[in-house]
């Protein structure tokens, strides 16, 4: 099972680009998730020197890192990401997809693992059918 | 027809004929009032007979003070035309009162003082209990079947089908696990 991370900053709230960007520049030097972790602690402390203090926290190369938050392709990044969540018909926070199925608003543990689990089911059918592991996201994602 | 018209008459020439025997003195003025007094008699008998006409054998029967009869009978059916004067009047301030149930109702003659404050007051208590009884049936109807709409509303879009959306994952996006996975999470997300 895997976890992938898409930026979707809200206009309502002042810091969320800034901490988007600086998630992605974090990702350029591989350390994504620690940032993460750091920005997810002090949701109300995102300025820029903030962010910038949390970089050097976590072991980033400040320099690199503030370079890579002004580089228009991080800008880029954040912005295809709020695409796709346009796209997928996502309008808040946080918004979770197993195998493209929707989880509305934030679920109970014991109903999130339901839903793992019968993906996981399906998967492994599919798989028994001949369907390659690399293609079992999409073809899942991609059933009406 | 004519069996019946003749009684009436009798009294007339009875009365008459009573009356005829003044007329036999040798006066002949005396004999003259004395045939103009019934006469006159004879035409205020009916009406006073028409005004008290509750008691007509009573009225046709005192022959002897005719002028104190008419008068009787006139103050009579005046006092009587008063009483129904008077008793419409209270049966229409009644009905008034009791459709409206208004103050206004009340002649201010007959109304005791005090009291228009009175019902003034009446009246204020009234709009204030009507105010309550129709706010709290509105509050009541919004409490009890406005959260029930709408934990039913929500209920339905949950039992409906998820939504699907097949979301492309780009080489830049954070990840962890193993890549490709039997099962992908796709997390969209701010930080505040």
């Amino acid at each position: 099972m895997a976890v992938v991370f898409k930026n979707l900053p809200l206009p309502m709230h002042a810091n969320a680009m800034g901490a988007a960007l600086a998630m992605q520049a974090a990702n350029r030097q591989g350390k994504a998730w620690q940032m993460h972790d750091k920005m997810f602690e002090n949701r109300e402390a995102l300025t820029r020197p903030d962010l910038e203090r949390y970089a050097a926290g976590v072991g980033l190369d400040v320099e690199k890192f503030k370079a890579d938050i002004d580089d228009p392709s991080v800008k880029q990044e954040v912005e295809a990401d709020m695409k796709a969540a346009t796209d997928a018909g996502v309008r808040g926070t946080p918004a979770f997809f197993v195998n493209g199925t929707q989880m509305r608003g934030l679920k109970p543990p014991d109903e999130f693992g339901e839903l793992l689990d019968q993906e996981l089911a399906k998967a492994d059918e599919l798989m028994k059918q001949g369907v390659a592991l690399a293609d079992v996201y999409e073809k899942r994602s991609k059933v009406k | 027809m004519s069996d019946k018209r003749k009684p009436s008459k009798e009294p007339e020439t009875e009365t008459n004929g009573e009356l005829d025997e003044p007329s036999s003195a040798p006066d002949g003025s005396a004999s003259a009032e004395g045939l103009d007094e019934p006469k006159l008699a004879a035409e205020q008998e009916p009406d006073a007979a028409t005004d008290a006409d509750d008691e007509p054998e009573h009225d046709a029967g005192d022959g002897a003070e005719p002028e104190k009869q008419a008068e009787d009978a006139d103050a009579l059916a005046a006092g009587r035309a008063l009483g129904r004067a008077r008793r419409k009047k209270g049966k229409k301030s009644r009905r008034h009162l009791s459709k409206t149930g208004r103050a206004g109702a009340l002649d201010a003659a007959e109304a005791p003082p005090g009291a228009a404050v009175d019902t003034t007051r009446r009246n204020l208590v009234l709009a204030l209990l009507t105010g309550l009884v129709v706010g709290g049936g509105g509050g009541f109807t919004a409490g009890y079947f406005l959260p029930r709409w709408l934990r039913r509303r929500q209920a339905q879009r949950d039992m409906g089908p998820l939504p699907r959306a097949y979301i492309e994952i780009a080489p830049f996006n954070v990840r962890k696990g193993p890549n490709p996975a039997k099962v992908t999470i796709v997390e969209f997300s701010d930080f505040q």
